[in-house]
């Protein structure tokens, strides 16, 4: 599963995961985690931003998994680049592996954020 | 090189659909979207009318729209649905919502659809499809 606020980076790097053979649920809050064990779903991984909507931060929720279900781990990333580079190394572990380059992705996501800033002005 | 966003482009070519799916309720969200990837789509999932445009905005190639009409905040489907007409008049979008009465004021041209919530996933993928269809 993985946590992050900003579409534009949940959007590529859910998608960059699924390209390496991964089922992504995409939230965007810490409750989001909590609803999907609730429905009796596994969760093997957790990839989230520190920064969440929501009253919950990042911290709080890994610390929290860590101490309820130590069956899942939990990656905390930072901004674009921790995102680009964790999603990296799971690719690297992944079901499938493709020929990503964490730098890569990480300018593909700038390129599209720095568009949407752009067709604002 | 493999870009993710490519894969998007890629889909879209491949007549894979992209659809775009908006939808501030995430135990509502998760489970449609999840649907949608199973029966073929490519997803990209969006929380408000705001992500939506932002979506846009990166050129994300998109065939199509399912947007709640109800949506937190300002913005609701409505405006959505006016912000497409301008901007991509062509692009059918299928509007949800408990009330249908929320969204007749824009159910006026052919791509608008509707279906009253709570939906059957099936008919949701029914509509998506026959409206693609249509669009071809």
């Amino acid at each position: 599963m993985m946590l992050e606020p900003e579409v534009v980076i949940r959007m590529v790097i859910a998608e960059h995961l699924r390209d390496c053979g991964y089922r992504v649920i995409e939230g965007v809050a810490a409750q989001d985690v909590w609803a999907v064990l609730e429905s009796g779903r596994r969760l093997d991984i957790v990839l989230a931003d520190v920064k969440l909507s929501g009253d919950v931060d990042g911290f709080s929720l890994a610390r929290r998994i860590r101490q309820t279900r130590s069956d899942i781990d939990v990656i905390l990333t930072s901004g674009v680049t921790g995102a680009a580079q964790e999603s990296h190394q799971l690719c690297e572990e992944g079901p499938i592996k493709k020929p990503y380059h964490a730098k890569d992705v990480e300018a593909r996501i700038r390129m599209l954020m720095e568009r949407r800033c752009a067709s604002k002005n | 090189m493999v870009d993710p966003v490519e894969t998007l482009v890629q889909a879209a070519a491949d007549a894979q659909p992209v659809i775009l799916v908006v939808e501030d309720n995430f135990l509502l969200r998760w489970p449609v979207c999840e649907f949608l990837r199973d029966s073929g789509y490519r997803v990209v999932e969006a929380a408000s009318v705001q992500e939506a445009i932002a979506v846009f905005s990166s050129n994300v190639p998109v065939d199509m729209v399912f947007s709640d009409v109800d949506l937190q905040g300002e913005l609701k489907g409505n405006a959505l649905s006016s912000w497409l007409r301008e901007h991509h008049p062509d692009m059918p979008m299928l509007m949800t919502s408990g009330d249908r009465s929320a969204c007749e004021s824009v159910l006026t041209t052919p791509t608008r659809l509707f279906i009253a919530k709570p939906y059957a996933l099936a008919e949701v993928d029914q509509l998506i499809r026959s409206a693609l269809a249509r669009n071809d």
